[in-house]
């Protein structure tokens, strides 16, 4: 066996698969004699070992809990699938990050309403039990002032919390889009504005569209 | 499963969610982002008429594909804005914290590789799919698997030699299947 053969299985022989038993041994006789292959065997070594212990952290994680009864959910309620829509059981995370920085990046339109927050405990979606998820928001139901909130948190009562702002942004239909936000079409242009409920900690609760 | 068969659609899940969770996991460090691929994956199987033909490869080969487009589109979207994650960890504090930092450089080195690297060794070397699974996965030839992963396992042993000493090398049998 060649130095140049000797690479071409070196990460198989490294890995400890793929390779056939008389391959293996014939490269690994090369690299008894060839101290240049035999320290680039332990290079590849080296990264499997530390591969190993990588996938060994990994090894258990899984989903939360809260993906399967949102898969349930609409594999029970299948209508948005069969209409072409996208049936989002819950918005993406990157919503509510897009949300924090868009609320940040334009303070100049937050208007905080510490004296409605009574009165928007009413709007307020109840708690979601956790592990399940929003729920599904189609255009017409989540646009408007009249539009309820939609939670955008898991397990909490937001009804309960002591201090509550209304923050007013204004976003671009195609970032939402672009997000998944089932609410906005991918065709549309321009802005949209909507409501977030931030609580005292700065994490957005709840999003309504107005616009 | 169109035809909403649960139990069917269940014992599904509960076979693949988790290989297919680890798989966004490991290639975007983004526990958030492996959550909604995972549901994604199967929302898809939900909208799909053709469903999985087992003529064109293995279900492995079928679902991590398209773990590995979606993933893909997220990570290409949101390209430096990935915390690495904190997934859950055993009970013992001081041995989880060891094994953290020793195994977060493994993963950050292997979340700096370009992402056609990164998925087949990831793939391969960490979802223990064989090459040809790994190539109908990732819609390529073997040839370009092994390739790719022969560069990226390169690129990954230059990136951990840079930062520290590697652990020391041991026999390494063949990783998870």
């Amino acid at each position: 066996m060649s130095c140049e053969d000797f690479e071409d299985d070196v990460v198989d022989l490294a890995r400890g698969g793929e390779l056939g038993e008389a391959g293996r041994a014939e490269a690994l006789a090369h690299a008894e004699a060839c101290l240049r292959c035999a320290a680039r065997l332990e290079d590849e070594r080296a990264v499997t070992s530390a591969l190993r212990a990588l996938g060994a952290r990994t090894a258990g994680a899984e989903a939360p809990a809260r993906v399967e009864a949102a898969l349930l959910r609409a594999l029970r309620d299948p209508g948005p699938i069969d209409a072409g829509g996208v049936v989002t059981a819950r918005p993406s995370r990157a919503i509510e990050l897009l949300l924090l920085a868009a609320a940040a990046a334009i303070l100049a339109a937050i208007v905080v309403v510490p004296p409605r927050a009574d009165r928007l405990r009413d709007t307020l979606p109840p708690a979601l039990p956790a592990g399940s998820p929003a729920t599904p928001v189609v255009a017409e139901e989540a646009a408007g002032e009249n539009a309820e909130f939609v939670a955008l948190s898991y397990g909490e009562d937001l009804r309960e919390l002591d201090s509550l702002q209304v923050v007013s942004v204004e976003l671009p239909r195609t970032a939402l889009a672009a997000l998944g936000w089932p609410a906005v079409e991918s065709a549309q242009t321009g802005s949209v504005t909507a409501e977030v409920i931030v609580g005292h900690d700065g994490v957005a609760r709840a999003i309504r569209f107005v616009d | 499963m169109r035809d909403g068969d649960e139990a069917a659609f269940t014992a599904l899940y509960r076979r693949w969610q988790g290989p297919l969770y680890r798989y966004a996991l490991r290639v975007s460090g983004s526990p958030a982002l492996a959550e909604d691929v995972t549901q994604e994956v199967f929302m898809a199987l939900l909208r799909r008429n053709e469903g999985y033909d087992p003529r064109r490869g293995e279900v492995s080969s079928y679902l991590h594909g398209i773990a590995r487009n979606l993933a893909r589109r997220r990570i290409e979207r949101e390209r430096g804005h990935l915390p690495l994650g904190e997934e859950a960890g055993p009970d013992d504090p001081l041995a989880d914290l060891v094994r953290r930092e020793r195994t977060d450089l493994v993963w950050e080195a292997v979340l700096g590789l370009p992402l056609h690297y990164r998925e087949v060794v990831v793939l391969c070397d960490l979802q223990g799919l064989s090459y040809e699974e790994a190539a109908s996965a990732v819609g390529c030839a073997v040839g370009t698997v092994r390739s790719r992963l022969h560069r990226g396992r390169e690129q990954l042993g230059t990136r951990l030699r840079s930062v520290r000493p590697m652990p020391a090398a041991e026999a390494a049998p063949r990783m998870m299947r």
